[in-house]
């Protein structure tokens, strides 16, 4: 091609620049960043903002360091900067335990994805490469070019696939798929268009819009440039998959399911701060139950002890009350504690077995199909829930029974199963939550009355902290961390998971 | 005005697309500007550079030929006060008429001139390397005409072009055989090159076709020993010559060669060319935005809106 003409055409490509940005909806993966993001700026300011507020005071130090002479006359106010120290110690503190428990909740969330093998933006590349044959495929890494490669030519596609960051690599083509965010692609993808139209695969918490450099008082001729500044998502594409329903529904069926409370709900929190530098999330405008001291035993429905339970606002948590960390142990271990405690150990193992062999069915579907593809199957067939990742919860242990039942029903009629069988196991599941709930307060009840019997309170008020086991000797057995409240800090937003999860604070040496 | 143009292109012509018009225009427009004392910063977005800045020189340059020219001397009617330039001398004259001689067997036309100063007060004046007429700044005073007889030597008569004959402002021929500084072009300086002499361009009323080189006439594509209107310097040259920092106009084709010698060459104007396709094209639209602070008003001429996949934007600056 000529050079005027291939410039030509560039002009023609670069004024009529069709981006279209498909999102990609995945919560779990949308959870683990916020709380990646949390770590980055709690270990970010620990790093520089707080020191630099320091910086006068290291400045007489260093002074007193080299000289034998007291520095007399400095702009640095002693006085002030004491306040300023408390403060650090504080912040530093509050965003430790900020960073620590995204830390925790990264650590848990990273578990449970490695062990999948389609993600959703996995399923809408293939089909959209599916759908477009001719297209190129452009990343914007270039270590994932063999990877891709291998996918399609798996899949019995050919498409080119191509590094985005020289242009003249990139080849005159009609359409290309962009993975990734559009600010990962260097500006000429978009700014000397070889290839008209660019759809774009991204997930739907990253349509961030990219910044292009624009000369300044220019008279702009690029029409691109402000559809570039402002992606959304067609819906027109997106039509065969409801992702604001899908959501929603996620959020009630979480919700709903109170054995399972929705862990990566945001909630306003209030931070604690605990005996033995621990540290302590409670709900802001909640309820928490607490414990009290007393001079002299009392007599209650547990007989006589010293310790006076009650539920009190955290608005009026006062030091010197004592908390109790959520009850927490292993899910079985739970669920077979309790129901020894309860007389139902046969019912139980009745419901578990159900529970098992549903979970058995559900995997089998997965292993056959592939997550997203059974995801899709089940969205065509009006299962609004069957987001993959749901049904990748759906397969563990955790999980008693979906919400969805209408979904439930249609994954094990494609297992085999009659319709008879189908409602057995579902009322099993439903007399298997009930049963559960009733194990967990057993439980909670059972550790109470322990603390209150077994733990000295002259020991707790001297130690601030006791943690007590159901069963000794058993790591496995339920127990109950009770921790002895010293102040309140700032309210944060954090997930619902993180909340009454005591972890621990700065240690001395680490403290500025 | 451009005429009807077209490119070669696979075997067969082609008219010349909307952008490499308005590019031309734009250039045209640069050189038809009157001096204000201020300098002009036109600055191009574009998604390729190819040819943007070579078009906008020829442009600029074919204006310009025209500039401080009188008619085409055949046209110059007798009694006209001329300044005759050799070079950086001028000598004021006054045109007798047309006139022809005879130079190695060659009948060479030109213009019969009595000129002020000591010698030559009356001489056939044919153009000839670093040779240029233009008008003069007062009135022939004959009584400084102290010389005698006429007196020619060296006379080089220069290849015809007809291609720039079409395109040039004023007299093709004057602009051919004079030697002025009109415009540097800093950037890939072969693939100017290629552009300049590489491409074959037709007026398409005429027939006649060439190439812009022809145009733009510079040293590099010329040879030094011939009259010359620009100079291509290499975006990655240690240095630019002390002798080319005073253009006419400097066309800064890329952001290596405006992040290097901008500063250099504040007596000139300027046309960037920014192609969205290289890697430093941020830097080089950062840097436009430090000059357009510095902006002392706004643009001298109505700019029509560009086509589309193309941004400009320009501005007055000091010199």
């Amino acid at each position: 091609m000529n050079s005027l003409d291939y410039a030509s055409e560039l002009y023609e490509r670069s004024a009529h620049l069709d981006v279209r940005v498909h999102a990609v909806e995945d919560v779990e993966l949308q959870a683990l960043f916020d709380s990646l993001r949390t770590l980055r700026v709690a270990l970010g300011e620990l790093a520089s903002a707080e020191l630099e507020r320091l910086v006068g005071l290291f400045r007489v130090l260093s002074w007193m360091t080299r000289s034998p002479v007291l520095p007399r006359e400095t702009d640095v106010d002693f006085e002030q900067a004491r306040t300023a120290l408390d403060f650090t110690v504080q912040r530093v503190t509050l965003l430790r335990a900020a960073a620590a428990a995204a830390a925790t909740t990264l650590r848990d969330g990273f578990v449970s994805l490695v062990s999948l093998d389609e993600t959703p933006l996995h399923a809408r590349f293939v089909e959209l490469a599916r759908e477009n044959p001719g297209a190129v495929v452009l990343l914007s890494k270039s270590r994932m070019i063999g990877a891709v490669e291998q996918l399609l030519r798996s899949l019995g596609l050919e498409h080119r696939v191509v590094h985005a960051r020289d242009p003249r690599r990139i080849p005159f083509a009609l359409s290309a798929i962009l993975v990734g965010p559009l600010d990962d692609y260097p500006s000429h993808v978009f700014l000397s268009p070889r290839i008209p139209v660019l759809q774009s695969l991204v997930h739907s918490w990253k349509q961030v819009a990219p910044l292009y450099p624009v000369l300044p008082g220019g008279h702009c001729g690029t029409s691109p440039l402000a559809g570039i500044r402002a992606p959304r998502v067609d819906p027109a594409i997106e039509s065969n998959i409801d992702i604001e329903a899908l959501t929603r529904r996620l959020r009630e069926d979480e919700l709903r399911d109170s054995d399972s409370p929705s862990a990566r709900e945001k909630v306003q929190a209030r931070l604690i701060r605990l005996a033995g530098d621990h540290f302590m999330f409670v709900e802001a405008g909640g309820k928490i139950r607490v414990f009290d001291i007393l001079d002299a035993p009392s007599t209650s429905r547990d007989g006589p002890n010293r310790f006076r339970s009650s539920y009190v606002d955290v608005d009026a948590l006062d030091p010197g009350m004592f908390v109790v960390e959520r009850t927490r142990g292993a899910t079985m271990a739970l669920e077979d504690v309790g129901a020894r405690l309860l007389g139902k150990e046969d019912e139980m193992k009745r419901l578990q077995a159900s529970q098992q062999a549903w979970k058995r069915a559900l995997r089998d579907l997965i292993r056959e199909l592939g997550l997203v593809g059974l995801s899709q199957l089940l969205l065509k067939d009006g299962c609004a829930s069957a987001h993959p990742y749901l049904l990748h919860n759906w397969g563990h242990d955790g999980t008693i029974l979906p919400a969805d039942k209408t979904c439930l029903r249609r994954i094990l009629t494609l297992a085999g199963r009659s319709p008879s069988d189908i409602e057995t196991a579902i009322a099993a599941g439903e007399a298997h939550r009930r049963l559960r709930i009733r194990a967990g307060m057993r439980i909670s009840k059972l550790l109470a009355e322990k603390i209150k019997h077994s733990v000295d309170p002259d020991t707790l008020d001297e130690t601030g902290t006791a943690d007590v086991p159901l069963v000794e000797d058993d790591s496995r057995a339920p127990r109950m961390k009770m921790l002895r409240v010293e102040g309140t800090d700032a309210d944060l937003e954090v997930m619902r998971g993180q909340l009454r999860i005591v972890f621990e604070g700065l240690s001395e040496s680490e403290r500025i | 005005m451009l005429p009807d143009i077209e490119f070669r292109s696979d075997e067969a012509w082609q008219p010349l697309p909307q952008w490499a018009r308005y590019v031309w225009d734009l250039g045209e427009r640069l050189a038809e500007r009157g001096e204000d004392g201020k300098r002009i910063n036109v600055a191009l977005s574009v998604p390729s550079r190819a040819f943007v800045s070579s078009i906008a020189a020829a442009a600029y340059l074919s204006v310009r030929a025209g500039r401080d020219q009188l008619a085409t001397p055949d046209l110059i009617a007798p009694g006209t006060d001329i300044l005759l330039m050799h070079g950086s001398k001028g000598r004021i004259g006054r045109v007798d008429g047309p006139g022809e001689m005879t130079i190695q067997g060659m009948t060479v036309r030109g213009l019969r001139v009595r000129l002020e100063g000591p010698h030559n007060a009356a001489q056939l004046v044919v153009f000839k390397p670093g040779l240029r007429l233009a008008r003069a700044p007062r009135a022939f005073d004959p009584s400084r005409c102290n010389g005698a007889g006429a007196h020619l030597t060296a006379v080089k008569v220069p290849r015809k072009t007809p291609f720039s004959e079409v395109l040039l402002h004023g007299d093709p021929h004057t602009y051919n055989t004079s030697t002025v500084l009109d415009c540097v072009l800093i950037g890939p300086r072969a693939l100017i090159r290629s552009e300049l002499v590489g491409q074959l361009f037709r007026v398409r009323d005429t027939g006649t076709h060439g190439v812009l080189g022809e145009i733009v006439r510079a040293a590099e594509l010329v040879g030094t020993s011939n009259p010359s209107h620009s100079r291509i310097v290499s975006e990655f040259a240690p240095r630019v010559a002390p002798e080319l920092l005073k253009p006419s106009l400097v066309v800064f084709d890329g952001a290596t060669g405006f992040r290097k010698w901008r500063h250099l060459l504040r007596a000139a104007d300027w046309l960037v060319v920014l192609d969205r396709s290289r890697p430093d094209y941020a830097e080089a639209v950062h840097l436009m935005e430090e000059e357009y602070g510095r902006r002392d008003g706004e643009a001298s001429f109505a700019v029509a809106t560009p086509p589309g996949g193309m941004d400009l934007t320009v501005f007055m600056a000091r010199r």
